[in-house]
């Protein structure tokens, strides 16, 4: 007796595109709270206290205000649209227009990693070596630099997952080890100095807290859903509030010399009575901390080759991110002795630039809403449905 | 497949980059060739600095020995040239990163100290946290004593300035963060322990008593060898005065007493009994002896804890008052005289009257304090700074002349432990 198997034919695969942005909004969410931090606990502490002393705290919650206004007015561009920049960027600019306006961000965006890098090669030689080492030994940071220019953005939208546990382990495990050696009133008393002071301290530290410019490539192809807006505008609040508790404990610590103390994060938890017995051990935080700084300066850099690929409509990666990770290290080879210089043009020059990309032209996109229809609201259960109705 | 292979093209790249840099070890100097730096001793000379350092030197166990050190000094306009001649004397590069001592001499101290300091304080290997002392005379011969505790003297001295030192009351201790916070702020007052060097046995009459026979043996036997050989010395005198010698070379290191700075500049000292007022309000007490006279009889208090309280307050007409409240909770640890065996079986019970003997002590002291540093113009309390962050409505106003109207205010309070 012979028995048939009847075989029942695959069900056809769905036609439907799966539209998955590069980001969702638990990564952008992770990257508000948990990397983007990070630039400012190197040298901004040092910087701030040097303008502000004790009100320090006062320029950044007025960084903080601005960034997160522009970050807010980007989400609710999205809210309302329903579409990626992108998208939008093509529509209401044409062709020509989105490649200018790509070839404009991608020259902010490396301007905007000159003085960074420039801080992490000096940051790096006064921390892991004993002496000034005679090879260039920052090169292969411009490899993983590189490496991570030819991946998608969905690579580094993972890196965020994985920065989540790092962040938050090494972070409080240092503020853990500095508390018992802070006088929080040293931050006393408040609005010491006149507003002419804070406005300095705000200007001069600018470059370094301008943030709300990173999201729109990041939200370049997000799908945008109901909700996520006030998460990602609250997590980049969280990251606000990081910052300021380490200033509070960082001025806590060195209080009037706090201007001289250079790489923050690396100093703060060396009181630690234990350390004396068991070691250095709070570098183990610091080098977790640094491998998230590379990370969050990487960023800029990955995002001006996705700029340029989408204003050449060069497909070849590699060549772009060659192009401008070889343009790095040239820069930083030859001017990491001229950090002086470029700290000057960077910061006190050009300041205006970086307000000018961060707050403005966000305010700006607000006009690609114009002539825009309202979609229908996306909610969580009406996601779920059109996924089922796709399958 | 284009993506691994890219993937792994780069890994091998950063292997063979890893292989390179670790095989220079990252361009370490060679141990061989570096002076590890454990203290510094700073003296001045007119326009030049002094620069004292004691260098720890490893001896491998068949050489018998442990640890020995060498002491190189070096001059320079700057501490930092003098640092560089022991480069260009021994060939040795020096490494402050072991640096966890700096002692100022009675030279440096008067001037402003952070024209020296500043070095240590821009330099990144060194850390902020090293103790900063003062010592009467010179560094170098600070440096120089033989401790019978210790081989290397810096150590010895960091252990008299340890944290434990500053828990029992013995020493005020200061880092160079500390000390740099203070130069820094408002009121622009430091205080630095006092570094000494003193023989290990102090001198009473019975050992003055042993002295004398000593000396008398020796001379008798002195006389006898002199009978025997022409100009010579009696070895048992030899030895006798040798012993005598090697017990003087070895000294200990104390530091009781606490130098006051304004400006950088040594302005005064704190005796012993002042440093120890000042401990109380200053540091965190544990364990920490107090002695008190009560009916004749000294009393040996054990402090447990001690809880101070600064408010500066602007009273009526502008007036600054400055209110030191002090909680302490001590028990009996000990009396000149023997006590009952019921009074020591209760070791909760104090003898009547010494708490509150104690508490009139240590508020007479305290008061004596402020106004030696009110005369010294020495702001240790910090009147100038809780004025800022506290009052900073007045600090316009009152600021330049606080220290000298500033009514002070004291409350103490004893408790037992029990």
């Amino acid at each position: 007796m012979t028995t048939t198997v009847q075989r029942i034919p695959a069900m056809p695969k769905s036609k439907t595109k799966k539209q998955e942005g590069s980001f969702n909004a638990r990564q952008l969410c992770f990257f508000s709270a948990f990397i983007a931090p990070l630039s400012k606990l190197l040298e901004t502490p040092s910087l701030l206290s040097q303008y502000a002393l004790g009100d320090l705290l006062l320029p950044t919650v007025l960084q903080y205000l601005l960034q997160s206004s522009a970050l807010a007015v980007l989400l609710f561009i999205l809210s309302k649209t329903g579409k990626g920049f992108f998208t939008l960027v093509n529509e209401k600019l044409g062709n020509i227009g989105a490649k200018i306006f790509y070839a404009v961000l991608s020259a902010y965006f490396l301007f905007s990693s000159l003085l960074p890098m420039i801080e992490l090669e000096k940051f790096s030689q006064a921390v892991f070596y004993d002496t000034a080492p005679f090879a260039f030994t920052f090169t292969p940071f411009f490899f993983l630099s590189g490496f991570i220019c030819v991946k998608g953005l969905k690579s580094f939208a993972r890196i965020t997952d994985i920065c989540f546990p790092l962040f938050l382990l090494s972070f409080f495990g240092i503020i853990f080890m500095s508390v018992g050696e802070t006088d929080f009133e040293s931050i006393l008393p408040w609005f010491e100095f006149p507003f002419s002071k804070i406005f300095d301290a705000v200007k001069f530290t600018t470059s370094h807290f301008s943030d709300a410019i990173l999201f729109l490539p990041l939200l370049g192809d997000y799908r945008y859903e109901q909700g996520d807006g006030k998460k990602i505008y609250f997590s980049y609040w969280a990251g606000g509030i990081f910052v300021l508790l380490f200033l509070s404990v960082f001025y806590g610590i060195y209080t009037t010399i706090a201007p001289a103390q250079h790489y923050a994060f690396t100093k703060i938890a060396q009181y630690f009575p234990a350390l004396k017995t068991v070691g250095r051990i709070d570098l183990i935080f610091v080098y977790l901390l640094t491998v998230i700084l590379f990370f969050a300066n990487i960023l800029p850099v990955r995002l001006c080759v996705l700029c340029l690929e989408k204003t050449t409509d060069c497909k070849n990666k590699i060549v772009l991110s060659s192009i401008v990770n070889a343009g790095l290290f040239l820069f930083v080879f030859f001017f990491n002795k001229y950090q002086n210089t470029v700290f000057e043009l960077v910061t006190k020059t050009l300041w205006w630039v970086f307000p000018v990309f961060s707050v403005l032209l966000p305010v700006l996109c607000l006009l690609l809403l114009l002539g825009n229809k309202k979609p229908k609201n996306r909610t969580r259960k009406n996601t779920v449905k059109e996924k089922n109705y796709a399958r | 497949m284009r993506a691994k292979n890219t993937v792994r093209y780069y890994l091998l790249v950063c292997i063979a980059l890893a292989f390179l840099f670790f095989s220079n070890d990252f361009g370490l100097t060679d141990v061989q060739k570096t002076a590890l730096v454990i203290a510094v001793g700073i003296d001045r000379e007119e326009q030049e600095f002094i620069v004292t350092s004691q260098i720890a030197l490893p001896k491998s166990e068949q050489e018998g020995e442990n640890t020995q050190s060498a002491q190189i000094v070096s001059k320079g306009k700057t501490v930092a040239e003098a640092f560089e001649q022991i480069n260009a004397k021994t060939g040795w590069y020096p490494k402050l990163v072991f640096c966890q001592l700096v002692v100022l001499g009675e030279s440096a101290a008067q001037k402003d100290v952070f024209d020296c300091l500043n070095f240590f304080l821009r330099d990144e290997y060194l850390s902020n946290g090293c103790l900063l002392a003062t010592c009467d005379g010179s560094a170098q011969e600070i440096l120089n004593a033989k401790n019978p505790v210790e081989e290397l003297s810096g150590l010895a001295a960091q252990k008299v300035l340890s944290p434990h030192s500053e828990r029992v009351g013995t020493v005020l201790p200061s880092t160079l963060r500390e000390f740099a916070e203070q130069y820094y702020a408002e009121g622009k007052s430091g205080y630095l322990p006092v570094l000494k060097a003193e023989p290990p046995q102090e001198k009473t009459a019975q050992s003055d008593k042993g002295g004398e026979q000593g000396r008398d043996e020796s001379s008798s036997q002195e006389k006898q060898s002199g009978e025997n050989s022409q100009g010579g010395q009696g070895q048992a005198g030899q030895s006798g005065k040798q012993k005598q010698k090697g017990q003087d070379e070895k000294k200990v290191f104390s530091a009781s007493e606490t130098a006051l700075f304004v400006n950088g500049v040594k302005v005064g000292k704190l005796t012993t009994e002042e440093s120890k007022t000042f401990a109380f309000v200053k540091s965190k007490l544990r364990l920490a002896a107090y002695l008190v006279k009560e009916n004749e009889t000294e009393y040996a208090l054990n402090v447990k804890r001690n809880t101070p309280k600064l408010k500066l307050s602007i009273e009526k007409k502008d007036e600054p008052v400055l209110k030191i409240s002090l909680t302490v909770t001590a028990g009996i640890l000990d009396g000149a005289k023997l006590q009952s065996l019921e009074e020591t079986a209760d070791a909760g019970k104090i003898p009547n009257g010494v708490l509150p003997s104690a508490e009139e002590k240590l508020k007479t002291d305290l008061i004596a304090l402020f106004e030696k540093t009110r005369t010294l113009g020495c702001d240790i309390f910090e009147c100038q700074e809780t004025l800022k962050r506290k009052n900073y409505e007045y600090y316009h106003q009152l600021k330049d002349e606080i220290l000298k109207t500033v009514r002070l205010e004291t409350e103490v309070k004893f408790q037992n432990v029990r």
